[in-house]
């Protein structure tokens, strides 16, 4: 199979995406239609309230916000030659490897992290959306059944292990981040009892995190089937116990928005 | 229904101008203009940004509208890195309305978001984080024929992330909008040489994105 069919077909499926949109979204975003006109059209529908959630034009404080990040980042004189700080910080090109349960680093500025300032008010620090909390997205590789698939693996709700089967892990932030992020790892039984589990977590300056071994290594845990919940955040903001996350939903922000909460099942198989 | 923006966002060459002087004022922290730029364009990346989300959130049941802002302030701060440089390559002469433009460089944003690249806008060189980036096959000159919408999907977001501004205006004009070299070579002011070498490079490049045959 020739590169140039390779590369006809990727066009022509660009062809497609693009030709597959529904432009009443896009007019929704451009403010050329109005959400309740959107909704008679569409009828009752889940998918549709969500698509209106993205859709639905930046509001004046979300454009604010925007503005007044972006003039922070060209005021930023720490930056030098660019006007416009670049959302990566300029971290040191060090991986440090650590544990869950290690001891919380020292306190940050969180409240700076967290708290939008006021353009108003002089010498207060400027909003920036990149501080808040990002989405994380969680990639899974390795397990029994990947052993029989050539494809990698993204986000598979369920796994199974033998101890010396490969684990890795990544959460992924949806962009990257200028401080510092840890996670801290739950495990709940099938019964419900939980802990906090200790294991060997690798973070990337962009602020992805890595859980990579062989499985005995990676996820210390007695076999049967386990709820892995991930806590990803400032040091400050984790959680230290179990119960403190095992009623939070998946995939979102805790309520505090302090840290971010993903989860993963697996099946830890005997030797 | 209404107009696309690609089809609208033509500027004459003193709107051009004072468009150049609104984003050299934005970068150098000129408050107002900078409220006027994110006025006039985040619609456009929103929009884009959107669209990418909705095929991505609505079937994971998970609510993207918190991602909106984050990625529109990527984009932006993309575009206006460097003094504005992404942004005032802009060039009406070449045919693509600034709307359009800055709806490429959202797209490809968007991409590279997705793909977890770092999102240093100045180079383009891996990082250690490559390490975590599971979608990147290898480099294997055995291809095979993409089939799958996942394939295609996945091979289509990587060859986005990896292509500079001037690259995927290239891709969008030859291949999805399927306009002739000679017009793209006119458009682009390039030589036929130079877009050949260019098509060489993308078909390489295309190659190592795609997966192996296995056995």
């Amino acid at each position: 199979m020739g590169d140039q069919d390779n590369l006809d077909a990727l066009a022509a499926h660009a062809r497609r995406e693009l030709e597959a949109r529904d432009l009443r979204w896009e007019a929704l975003a451009l403010g050329d239609i109005d959400e309740a006109s959107l909704r008679d059209e569409l009828g009752e529908d889940e998918a549709r309230e969500r698509s209106i959630e993205l859709f639905r034009p930046l509001a004046d404080d979300e454009r604010d916000a925007i503005t007044q990040a972006l003039l922070a980042r060209a005021r930023d004189p720490r930056e030098g030659e660019a006007k416009v700080v670049p959302l990566v910080r300029q971290a040191p090109r060090w991986r440090r490897l650590l544990t869950a349960a290690a001891p919380l680093a020292a306190a940050a500025a969180l409240a700076l992290w967290l708290i939008p300032g006021d353009p108003e008010r002089p010498g207060r620090e400027a909003p920036t959306v990149h501080d808040a909390l990002p989405t994380y997205h969680l990639e899974v590789r390795g397990g029994v059944e990947e052993q029989r698939s050539s494809a990698p693996t993204a986000a598979r709700q369920s796994n199974r292990y033998s101890p010396d089967t490969a684990f890795e892990l990544v959460l992924r932030p949806a962009h990257d981040v200028d401080h510092e992020v840890r996670a801290r790892v739950f495990a709940f039984a099938e019964d419900g009892t939980g802990q906090a589990l200790t294991v060997p977590i690798e973070v990337a300056p962009s602020g992805s995190l890595l859980v990579k071994g062989r499985a005995r290594e990676a996820l210390p845990l007695a076999p049967g089937t386990w709820r892995l919940v991930f806590a990803v955040g400032h040091p400050d903001a984790l959680p230290e116990r179990a119960e403190e996350v095992r009623a939070l939903p998946a995939h979102a922000a805790a309520p505090s928005r302090r840290f971010w909460v993903e989860e993963y099942t697996v099946e830890l198989l005997p030797e | 229904m209404t107009a696309s923006p690609e089809e609208i966002g033509e500027a004459t060459d003193r709107e051009a101008a004072a468009l150049r002087d609104l984003i050299r004022a934005a970068v150098a922290g000129d408050s107002r203009a900078m409220r006027t730029l994110v006025d006039m364009l985040s619609p456009v990346i929103h929009t884009e940004i959107a669209f990418a989300l909705q095929r991505r959130a609505i079937p994971a049941r998970r609510d993207g509208r918190q991602d909106i802002c984050d990625f529109v302030q990527e984009t932006f701060v993309e575009l206006l890195a460097n003094d504005g440089r992404t942004l005032l390559r802009w060039d009406e002469a070449r045919g693509r309305s600034l709307r359009s433009f800055v709806r490429l460089v959202a797209r490809r944003r968007v991409a590279r978001i997705f793909r977890g690249h770092r999102g240093n806008p100045w180079s383009d060189d891996p990082t250690e984080n490559d390490r975590f980036d599971y979608l990147s096959p290898p480099d294997d000159s055995q291809s095979r024929r993409l089939e799958t919408r996942q394939q295609l999907d996945e091979v289509l977001a990587a060859l986005r992330s990896r292509l500079s501004d001037r690259g995927m205006t290239l891709f969008e004009l030859l291949y999805v909008e399927q306009r002739s070299v000679n017009e793209v070579c006119q458009r682009m002011n390039m030589s036929r040489a130079a877009v050949d070498t260019w098509n060489s490079r993308l078909r390489k490049l295309v190659r190592s994105l795609t997966p192996a045959d296995k056995g």
